[in-house]
């Protein structure tokens, strides 16, 4: 090691230990907050699982965190894991020291990996080091390859600051997530994918998606929402509701649809009597449980419904979905 | 503990009947072995839940008398607005008992009467409706918030459970300060941020921005740029359109103003990164460059929040940020 490494190396030392500070008061520790891979479903969740493995390695060395993260499915699940790449501004000379998703890129030559640009159009290595070397880590927003789908899909990570057998580098993990304004895919999220594996997950997504149609097509999406079989499906469609509880939209061919017809008969009217339009309206998310008539089985049944507000050309909504349970 | 016989099969007929059939049979969440968070960490809704599943694990595991003594004696369990309450699951709502209620053990064994919200609601009438009909589920009510002593807004996860034979419901809730039914002028401001700067602020103030902006749509560029609610010293909001034009800004360095736009915008200067596909891509993000503060006029670096919002068919890039200090 000649002098200059040694003096890079001091520095990365400072900035491991001084950077834990940015933030550090309002991000819990694995103490207080701690997930396995398999359980990730949300950008905070991801943040926790990033603490947890550097804390890990901090406690366990690289080798037996090496091996614990390629094969432990409290670190690995699916497109979920932890990755740990050589801290320099510069793609084509980073190396990828941890990479259980495609352990083929643990390369000793780093251009063997191309070009590490995605399409927001700059070498993605290079920003992370921005973030890690000015602010000590956070988010790290990129297109990378999804291994589950292989598409290349935004990607957004959370990374910090570590020590990797004395090379200075960061780790992080991150989530795609299927419901962002970048992605939203009719192939990925649909009526047809909810009605075949039911989950509060997959329903979320549905309404979220559903309703960025809705905010930038506004009336014209109730057209699509009702009838398009992406939005119908034997017993999943979406309905739209006004501030009054009138029915704009609905593919429930046993409610009223049509933007100007309105209707009395809405979802959220005949739920036991409680005013859950305005718990709606002032939740601006929330889960509702009901009984209901199956539009496929014409029977009342128990139904999970996700509502969502939104707020198109200046009226507010609530756009919601949901799934019944004794199908 | 003695039992008789005919007890222990009342027992375990109630213990049948505290478990839902077929509640979420094909969405159970995470167990607390996958997800932890002790009460200090809750953050989220998603949080609370997971709060809720290793309650109800450890009051399985280590029984009533030791579950009650840890809800309302440890940190891990209690903090701030955050604790796990214990309800009777009755149709009698007006009769359901406190089991474990650790703002005021004093009501502990006691019935609270009819509990009707703001929105209407019966409360114990809707969580008996949950954790029968469904096992396990989200409630919406207004209740007394113990930190802040107003009622507000609470989202709070159910489950059913068992309590000494008698059927009853283990939640914990959360209040939320950026929801359309809080996002109080008081609470959610530039001062406040100022004063505390933190992530979980910054996101609160800009979710709140994105409301008026959504509700306002033009309009609400005039109180966003020049209201004090929304800029105090160093702290300002901003509006960019999708060609990276500034909408509105209350950095008196930029370009205000709905009509005028201006190319030196916020999310330009980052990088060479075209951060403006990215912040329309994810929807939310947190950004980090170096930019002027307003407040001192040095460049300093600065942690950003901008939202996508779509306000009468136009997609805006919304955003605020704080200023870190200089490093040493």
């Amino acid at each position: 090691m000649n002098r200059k490494w040694l003096s890079e190396l001091l520095m990365f030392s400072v900035l491991v230990v001084a950077m834990q500070g940015f933030g550090a008061a309002e991000t819990p520790s694995c103490t207080d907050k701690s997930i396995s891979a398999g359980a990730i479903r949300t950008r905070e969740d991801v943040k926790a699982f990033v603490i947890c493995a550097r804390e890990h390695l901090e406690q366990v060395g690289e080798d037996s965190a090496y091996d614990a993260f390629h094969n432990d499915p409290r670190w690995r699940s699916g497109p979920i894991y932890v990755f740990i790449t050589e801290l320099l501004p510069d793609g084509t000379q980073a190396r990828s020291l941890v990479h259980p998703g495609r352990p083929a890129r643990e390369t000793t030559d780093p251009a063997m990996l191309g070009d590490r640009s995605d399409a927001f159009g700059s070498d993605t290595i290079a920003e992370a080091y921005r973030i890690i070397t000015t602010f000590g880590g956070g988010w790290w927003h990129y297109g990378f390859a999804n291994y589950e789908t292989g598409l290349v899909s935004p990607k957004a990570s959370y990374i910090v600051p570590v020590d990797w057998n004395g090379i200075p580098a960061f780790l992080g993990a991150g989530i795609y997530s299927r419901d962002l304004p970048g992605t939203c895919r009719s192939d990925e999220v649909n009526a047809s994918v909810l009605a075949a594996h039911r989950s509060e997950d997959r329903l979320k997504e549905f309404v979220h998606c559903a309703a960025m149609e809705l905010e930038s097509m506004g009336y014209f999406a109730s057209i699509g929402l009702s009838l398009d079989p992406r939005w119908r499906r034997d017993s999943i469609y979406v309905f739209g509701l006004d501030a009054n509880g009138n029915t704009l939209f609905s593919g429930d061919p046993y409610r009223r649809g049509g933007w100007t017809s309105g209707g009395q008969d809405s979802e959220l009217i005949s739920l036991t009597g409680r005013d859950n339009l305005s718990v709606a309206h002032a939740f601006g998310e929330t889960f509702l449980y009901s009984m209901s008539q199956n539009p496929a089985t014409g029977m009342q049944q128990r139904k999970v419904v996700f509502v969502k507000r939104v707020v198109t050309y200046g009226l507010p909504i609530l756009i919601g979905s949901g799934y019944y349970l004794d199908e | 503990m003695t039992t008789n016989h005919k007890m222990s099969g009342c027992l375990f007929l109630l213990t049948l009947m505290a478990v839902p059939p077929q509640a979420f049979a094909s969405d159970n969440g995470p167990s607390c072995a996958e997800k932890s968070v002790v009460a200090s960490a809750v953050r989220t809704r998603d949080d609370v839940r997971a709060f809720v599943q290793c309650a109800y694990e450890y009051t399985i595991e280590m029984g009533p008398e030791e579950a009650r003594r840890a809800f309302n004696e440890d940190e891990r369990w209690n903090s701030g607005s955050i604790y796990v309450f214990i309800s009777e699951s009755t149709p009698e709502s007006d009769q359901a008992h406190h089991f474990v209620f650790p703002p005021e053990p004093e009501r502990e064994g006691t019935s609270r009467g009819l509990l009707i919200d703001v929105f209407g609601n019966d409360y114990y009438k809707e969580q008996h409706r949950i954790t029968s009909g469904f096992g396990e589920g989200w409630l919406y009510y207004s209740f007394t918030n113990f930190a802040t002593g107003r009622d507000e807004p609470k989202a709070t996860y159910i489950k059913s459970i068992d309590w000494n034979g008698t059927p009853a419901g283990i939640g914990a809730g959360i209040y939320q300060r950026d929801i359309p039914g809080s996002c109080n002028r008081e609470e959610v401001n530039a001062s406040e941020l100022v004063a505390d700067p933190s992530n979980r602020k910054l996101q609160e103030f800009v979710r709140c921005a994105a409301m008026e902006l959504e509700t306002m749509g033009y309009f609400a560029s005039i109180s966003l740029t020049s209201d004090p609610r929304w800029r105090q010293d160093s702290v300002y909001v901003f509006g960019v359109d999708g060609n990276g034009n500034t909408l509105f800004s209350g950095d008196p360095y930029r370009w205000g103003g709905w009509t005028l736009g201006g190319a030196d915008t916020e999310l330009t200067s980052l990088a060479n990164r075209d951060d403006l596909s990215v912040a329309d891509a994810f929807g939310e993000t947190f950004l980090y460059y170096m930019a002027r503060n307003p407040a001192t006029g040095m460049e300093q670096r600065k942690v950003v929040f901008v939202k996508r919002v779509v306000t009468y068919g136009l997609p805006i890039l919304i955003g605020s940020g704080y200023y870190l200090p200089d490093e040493e």
